[in-house]
């Protein structure tokens, strides 16, 4: 049981990292990546909305009729993305106002239904929720590089502390969505590269033996 | 299967009471406290805009202070908000609205009572772009406001470009955003003349 949870947060964080191998979330990884702060409450919101749904979900996995699944799914989903929405603005109205219409766009991230649908679907409760949990904290982990360093390119600072000094002229087009592109772009590149390499041939292993107990 | 049919919409539909039912109770619950903080940033908006400082204290305080300084009042069919000044002058408080770049623009302007001078001014509530015509929300870019005098012909507001005057600067890289804001303060400013204008 042990070994099973420590291989979903290795999946989740790096090796199956839903931002960076499996190409979802892109459109808020654009989107709100040009300030650390922005992408570190984003990312904690689509953890939370991941796990509960993924948990609610999986509760409900033996009575939700197979042909309505994605809607009950979606019904989940936007359930707990209106509920964050709400305690924001009762309860963090300045944290809430500095995200805008990002918060309601939560719905529209593809990891959390591709979690109930490929997770949840088929799995208990406790473990769907940290599966969920987990895929939320890779996606978080990727945007905050991300954001990492388009704030300090495009201002000179992280978390609004000015870490380049006065002669740093800030790059405007880091602070806008297209540069999202290239340092994604980058990280996909180098992580393929060089640090999923070892897993890479792992994997082309594996098919060889099958392809060899094929014949 | 005909059972089966109608089964996924009873259950669909039961699913869906069950969790909007949620929602409305949170909601209701939470409403008072969200109505509040959208009531403390309206006011504190007006006080920016109008110089006074904000008390500290609770947000009972915030508002009974308020409703003994500021008058809310309908001229020819536009609210402002009036203020008489520690100078015996009359400020009227206008609220502004418009599309941004990304969305609606919301905010107050304080107008001296000649309508000739702005007091200063406050944004409510933006969705620009964060770091780019999101900067509209930061000190520099509001204060440049304080005490200017509006042009009487043509635009009240201008940002100064190459041969001509202009009193606030414009945020670079947010050409949209800061012709939209000038856009609408404008607009407001002009409604404003037309209205309290020939009143005193």
């Amino acid at each position: 049981m042990g070994s099973q949870y420590k291989e979903i947060a290795k999946k989740a964080l790096w090796t199956d990292n839903p931002v960076i191998r499996q190409i979802l979330g892109i459109c808020s990884a654009l989107a709100v990546t040009n300030l650390v702060s922005n992408t570190l409450v984003m990312g904690l919101g689509v953890a939370f909305v991941t796990a509960f749904s993924s948990f609610t979900v999986s509760v409900l996995r033996n009575i939700i009729p197979i042909r309505v699944r994605m809607m009950v799914q979606t019904l989940i989903i936007a359930f707990y993305v209106i509920l964050v929405d709400i305690l924001l603005k009762a309860f963090y109205p300045d944290m809430s106002r500095a995200l805008g219409p990002y918060v309601g766009l939560i719905i529209t991230n593809c990891i959390i239904m591709g979690r109930c649908e490929a997770f949840a679907q088929s799995n208990k409760p406790v473990i769907s929720f940290y599966d969920g949990l987990m895929s939320g904290l890779g996606y978080t982990l990727v945007l905050t590089a991300i954001a990492v360093v388009r704030e300090l390119l495009g201002f000179g600072t992280i978390f609004g502390l000015r870490i380049l000094g006065d002669w740093w002229v800030p790059w405007t087009i880091m602070v806008m969505a297209p540069s999202a592109f290239f340092v994604l772009a980058s990280i996909i590149w180098v992580t393929k590269t060089f640090a999923l390499k070892k897993e890479k041939t792992a994997g082309q292993k594996v098919i060889r033996g099958v392809q060899a107990s094929g014949n | 299967m005909k059972e089966k049919a109608w089964f996924n919409i009873v259950f669909m539909l039961v699913c869906t009471a069950v969790f909007t039912g949620i929602l409305s109770g949170v909601y209701a619950y939470s409403r008072p406290i969200i109505q509040a903080n959208t009531g403390v940033i309206g006011i504190t908006a007006q006080m920016n805009a109008l110089g006074i400082s904000v008390p500290a204290g609770g947000e009972t305080d915030l508002e009974s202070y308020y409703k003994e300084i500021i008058s809310e009042e309908n001229i020819n069919g536009m609210t402002v908000y009036k203020y008489e000044s520690e100078n015996g002058r009359l400020y009227y408080a206008i609220p502004f609205e418009g599309s941004g770049l990304w969305g609606k623009i919301t905010g107050i302007i304080a107008l001296d009572q000649d309508l000739k001078t702005v007091i200063g001014m406050d944004f409510i509530s933006q969705n620009e772009t964060p770091g780019l015509g999101g900067r509209i929300e930061e000190e520099w870019f509001k204060e440049q406001f304080r005490g200017i005098t509006l042009f009487e012909e043509g635009d009240p507001i201008r940002f100064p470009a190459s041969g001509s005057e202009g009193q606030v600067d414009a945020i670079t890289g947010a050409t949209a955003t800061s012709t939209a804001v000038a856009g609408i303060i404008n607009e407001s400013i002009r409604e404003a003349r037309s209205k309290l204008g020939g009143g005193h």
